[in-house]
């Protein structure tokens, strides 16, 4: 290989790790320039697109009244409407687009003006290790919106909060001590957030992508939450055409960790990446998905016993 | 305002942003820049948009616009924002970790080319535009397409020493 055909496969490469942002996102008039003619211009062109998705937006119906016995760990967000204020409870483990949407819907703005605050990482006041990126750092709790509150506001609250859970479980020492980065604790948390039926399988499932990361030769994580995260798709498994993508999420196909978290865990999926459980296991499978069931495996015969017993329950 | 502006204009955002990003993010190695090059690209095209019936000739127009305005930020700011990436392999010993060490350095190395250089680079192997094109989409000479191309290549084959390894098992 010569030094041109691998500029041309780094390319290539490049050019499918970031998904294209909706094109939606370019009929918003850059608000820093917007005195320029042609923004103007662009922004009078669009005029019509954008009304219609405020419609939409206000049109949902969660503003007026969403069942209230949502518990934890439920589908839904809670959203009580009060005297002009809204109590919101954002729910372990959603990705970023599910809770802008969520906001978007309580607050009754534009989901854009959500994409757009989500964006600035330095005025939210993230921390450095972040990288400017919220996902993972849109801490799951109750928080109290109401119409008034800027899109910027909600998601700096939501990052404080993170910041208090981080300090809360110590995340920088913990991850010191472990050797790795505290956005990588994150990413771990996150995958253990989105591959744990159950919050007691938390530190198990910890062990496992320690266990996996840490083997000699590195074992792939291939997990399936990480390439669905990454075709921008939902479900338990991903499909084989999902397998063979160039994601940098799939980790079937890289070693090693995604690039960032895929969703923005809890507190007790944060403590699990800090304190792993003790055990040899390098694999788990559910094998009860309606009874959140999970079993642990520190071999391959063991694994495909587990994993036809998950086939036969389903 | 011409109502066929509004919905061709807006088709044409629909079709071709993604690709358009897609070259942008190629140009600053950053998401966020790559996403206002394309939006400031747009904004000045709507203004020309009346004499660009031909919907290729809009596309063309709005790359140029991007390709230029990359390539003038330099004089501006010196320096491409590189987002890094935040985890390196540590398993070496089989081909795939080899490559994707490699092209993390190769990754490094194109962040610290001038705008220029890696706009050159980004046209020429990945638009794959001959250098002919590249200097008149430019307005440069082409020896100078030839001679800033040869130079960054040489840059990039010296920050990744690793290369020649590759290339004997390649």
């Amino acid at each position: 290989m010569n030094i041109e055909d691998l500029l041309r496969e780094t390319f290539s490469d490049m050019a499918h790790e970031e998904q294209p942002p909706p094109p939606g996102r370019f009929f918003q008039v850059d608000r820093s320039r917007s005195g320029r003619r042609g923004l103007a211009l662009v922004a009078a062109a669009v005029t019509a697109m954008v009304v219609g998705l405020t419609f939409a937006v206000q049109g949902l119906p969660s503003r007026v009244a969403v069942p209230k016995d949502t518990g934890q760990g439920s589908g839904e967000a809670l959203v009580e409407p009060g005297q002009g204020q809204t109590t919101l409870t954002v729910r372990e483990g959603l990705r970023l687009s599910q809770i802008l949407t969520q906001l978007s819907a309580a607050t009754g703005k534009p989901v854009e003006e959500f994409n757009w605050a989500a964006k600035d990482g330095k005025a939210l006041g993230l921390p450095a290790y972040a990288k400017g990126a919220l996902e993972g750092f849109a801490f799951p709790a109750t928080y109290e919106v109401s119409p008034t509150s800027n899109p910027d506001e909600i998601l700096a609250a939501m990052v404080t909060r993170f910041s208090r859970a981080a300090e809360d479980s110590n995340l920088v020492d913990g991850a010191r001590r472990l050797g790795r980065t505290p956005l990588e604790i994150m990413t771990i948390a996150s995958l253990v957030q989105a591959e744990s039926a159950d919050k007691s399988d938390m530190p198990k499932v910890a062990r496992v992508i320690y266990n996996r990361l840490n083997h000699t030769p590195t074992l792939r994580l291939q997990l399936d939450s990480t390439v669905l995260y990454g075709s921008n798709k939902y479900g338990a498994s991903a499909s084989n055409e999902d397998l063979k993508s160039q994601s940098r999420y799939n980790t079937y196909a890289r070693r090693g960790l995604p690039p960032g978290p895929i969703c923005n865990p809890g507190q007790d999926a944060i403590e699990a990446a800090l304190k792993p459980a003790a055990g040899p296991w390098l694999f788990f499978v559910v094998t009860d998905r309606k009874e959140g069931v999970t079993k642990f495996a520190d071999s391959e015969s063991e694994f495909f016993k587990l994993a036809e017993e998950a086939r036969r329950e389903a | 305002m011409d109502p066929g502006f509004e919905a061709d204009f807006r088709e044409f955002i629909i079709d071709r942003s993604g690709a358009l990003f897609r070259t942008a993010y190629l140009l600053t190695g950053d998401r966020h820049a790559a996403e206002d090059l394309v939006q400031s690209a747009l904004a000045k095209t709507a203004v020309k948009w009346r004499g660009l019936r031909d919907p290729a000739a809009v596309e063309g127009y709005v790359r140029r616009v991007m390709y230029h305005e990359q390539v003038s930020r330099w004089r501006r700011r010196s320096r491409i924002t590189e987002v890094p990436t935040g985890w390196l392999p540590d398993q070496i010993g089989d081909g795939y970790a080899d490559m994707v060490d490699l092209r993390l350095t190769m990754r490094t190395a194109l962040a610290r080319l001038t705008p220029r250089q890696r706009t050159m680079l980004v046209l020429r192997y990945f638009e794959d535009l001959s250098e002919t094109e590249i200097a008149r989409l430019l307005g440069v000479r082409v020896g100078s397409v030839r001679s800033q191309i040869y130079r960054s290549l040489e840059r990039l084959k010296k920050a990744a020493p690793e290369l020649s390894t590759v290339m004997e098992f390649g």
